[in-house]
């Protein structure tokens, strides 16, 4: 199943470089190195199960725009899934960037209405802290917000606040490709059920190739993770991998022991990768293994049942 | 030079003085913007590289203390050799001091050279035997070539230079490095191989280790700086050492995660930690932590999985018999 992701936005708005620290794994500072886009950069991610993002990165020129909601609209906007649109906070022509939002949002409603419209607001590492938090990013939110929400047609846009420079782009694209996973519900009472079967204390499902956090399951009681916990572990596995294909040798699967708590970071599906935390001195590692393929099996025909 | 020195300001000194003269002590020198600071910043304060762009010069010495309490001291660079004399240097030099000089290879090495001349005069004249490590710094701008043109033309001016002044050519040893790689971690561990007592035990100990359980490469890394104290004697490859800083990166971050959900349940800290990562291509890699402050890492080209415990049973063994003849006189050999 092939998802058609649209992502616009004026140019140096950061779209390209959002796209490469994703799914390409590049590091923040990496993306000076990126030119601009010219026309429209296609790509085509395999993502959870058999779903495959196609993403259209437009560039954002003025020319580029203009053709976009002239001569290509059909061709852009038919059968779009997603509309994610990057806003630059440091932008020197707003209105115009509102301007070709409500263009674009306009065209999208026409064809293809069931769509979903993310607006990620980018670069808030820019926005200067002062003493009297008139700029501040809930501020700055707040603002896109009462400016977007009546251009957005019969759409619901959701907001993020992004930057390259923290968790909150990582944070945001979770979330946009959670909602975009058509059996999500399903995979995550399933991974919850898994969690009590093996009495793990958390058990977190990763996608594979960018590591954005699927779902994740814990125990009762237990404190919620920190909003950046996740992405640190991505970005570390993400390195790591980089430092692993350096030998030659691809990473393969991680476990970490340490008195009563261990922890497995094991390939899942073809597409995921499972990560175990256990908090239970009795259960030894070789169970957890056995239970993480077993389960592996289960989770491959889940994926199955959905398609057919 | 340094006799100038009227004799009360010496004892108002703060820094260590004279009693503890056989300390092991490493001193960082070079002209200035050499990347003295830098250097040390991305080691001991675990500094992102690019922020180090944006130091201000030293303009006082800074003390690092690293594992085996091997004091770390950044000179400030200055601009003429005269202002060492500002510097009693005979505070610093003593039997187990050696010193770093960073040349900035993208830099005019003409100047530096001179500056590490006189450095030297000033040096030898003090403490004779005092050993220099010679960090060719920067050499990330400079492709394969250059670097080599550099390396080579460097040390043979500074070793005719030596031969001219009559000084031992063995006291100099050069390295190539960068704060953009791991080359940086792996130059410093090399210095540091000199200070840490006992280091052959140590790396015999870490041999056998491998002879007997059928290890590529064991290191003995010192989790704080990334830092390795001792190696088993097979031939070194740095790319490996690259990977095993890599991989205290990662067990770091990994830990880092579940350490604060482990004290909200019992409040305790964690302890011994081990771990197995598989790789591709039946390569493993163990990890053993000796104490608070230092792991073992191995490089294993075999499935482990079959007899992990023996493995385990091992480390742990060889785990003692490291804390035994290290005996750290700091706290890292608490447990």
């Amino acid at each position: 199943m092939k998802k058609k992701l649209l992502l616009m936005g004026q140019s140096g708005a950061g779209k390209t470089s959002m796209r490469a620290i994703i799914f390409s794994n590049y590091g923040a500072a990496e993306t000076r190195r990126l030119g601009a886009t010219m026309e429209i950069e296609h790509s085509s991610i395999p993502f959870i199960g058999d779903l495959h993002l196609n993403i259209w990165d437009c560039g954002g020129q003025r020319r580029f725009m203009n053709n976009y909601i002239t001569d290509q609209k059909e061709h852009l906007f038919k059968d779009a899934e997603v509309l994610i649109y990057v806003f630059d906070v440091e932008t020197r022509d707003q209105a115009a960037e509102f301007k070709y939002y409500e263009d674009c949002v306009k065209l999208l409603s026409q064809f293809s209405p069931t769509a979903k419209v993310f607006c990620l607001i980018h670069k808030i590492d820019l926005i200067k802290q002062d003493s009297r938090k008139t700029s501040s990013v809930p501020n700055v939110l707040a603002n896109y917000k009462k400016t977007l929400g009546p251009l957005s047609q019969h759409f619901t846009p959701v907001f993020y606040t992004t930057s390259i420079w923290s968790y909150t782009l990582y944070q945001a694209w979770s979330d946009i490709a959670y909602k975009l996973i058509p059996n999500i519900t399903m995979i995550e009472n399933q991974l919850k059920q898994f969690r009590q079967l093996c009495g793990a204390s958390r058990v977190v499902m990763f996608e594979k190739s960018t590591f954005l956090v699927v779902s994740h399951t814990q125990e009762h009681g237990k404190p919620n993770p920190e909003d950046d916990v996740f992405v640190r572990i991505s970005e570390t596995v993400k390195t790591y991998r980089q430092a692993c294909s350096k030998i030659r040798a691809p990473l393969v699967a991680i476990n970490i022991r340490n008195g009563p708590f261990s922890m497995f970071l094991e390939p899942f599906t073809e597409t995921t990768y499972v990560l175990v935390v256990m908090n239970d001195p009795d259960v030894e590692a070789a169970v957890v293994k056995l239970n993480i393929s077993s389960a592996r099996i289960h989770f491959v025909n889940l994926a199955d049942i959905q398609h057919t | 030079m340094y006799q100038d020195q009227p004799e009360e300001q010496l004892q108002e000194e703060n820094y260590h003085s004279i009693d503890n003269d056989t300390k092991p002590k490493i001193l960082l020198m070079g002209p200035p913007r050499s990347g003295k600071s830098s250097i040390l910043m991305v080691i001991f304060e675990k500094r992102d590289q690019l922020e180090t762009v944006y130091l201000q010069p030293t303009t006082d010495i800074v003390e690092y203390t690293m594992y085996g309490g091997i004091e770390v001291y950044d000179l400030p660079g200055i601009s003429y050799e005269h202002d060492y004399q500002f510097i009693d240097l005979n505070l610093f030099l003593g039997e187990n001091t050696v010193i770093v000089f960073v040349i900035d290879t993208q830099d005019d090495i003409q100047k530096s050279l001179h500056y590490l001349y006189s450095s030297m005069d000033l040096i030898f004249s003090i403490q004779p035997n005092t050993q220099f490590n010679i960090f060719l710094h920067k050499i990330d701008g400079l492709s394969e070539e250059l670097r080599q043109d550099i390396n080579q033309e460097i040390q043979h001016r500074i070793f005719s230079h030596m031969d001219y002044e009559g000084y031992d050519n063995s006291l100099v040893q050069f390295y190539l490095t960068s704060i953009y790689n791991k080359s940086i971690y792996e130059a410093m561990s090399r210095v540091s191989h000199k200070l840490v007592p006992n280091v052959s035990t140590l790396e015999n100990i870490l041999t056998s280790f491998c002879y007997k359980s059928n290890l590529d490469k064991a290191y003995l890394f010192d989790m704080d700086s990334k830092l390795f104290i001792a190696t088993d004697s097979f031939p070194f490859a740095s790319q490996y050492h690259q990977f095993c800083c890599s991989t205290i990166g990662l067990m770091e971050d990994l830990t880092t995660m579940y350490s604060e959900y482990q004290l909200n349940q019992s409040g305790e800290v964690f302890s011994h930690q081990v771990a197995t990562i598989h790789l591709d291509a039946n390569y493993s890699i163990f990890t053993f932590q000796v104490n608070k402050r230092l792991m073992l890492i191995c490089m294993v080209r075999d499935n482990i999985s079959k007899n992990l415990s023996l493995l385990e049973f091992n480390a742990k063994k060889v785990s003692l018999s490291l804390k035994k003849v290290l005996n750290f006189p700091d706290s890292s050999t608490k447990d």
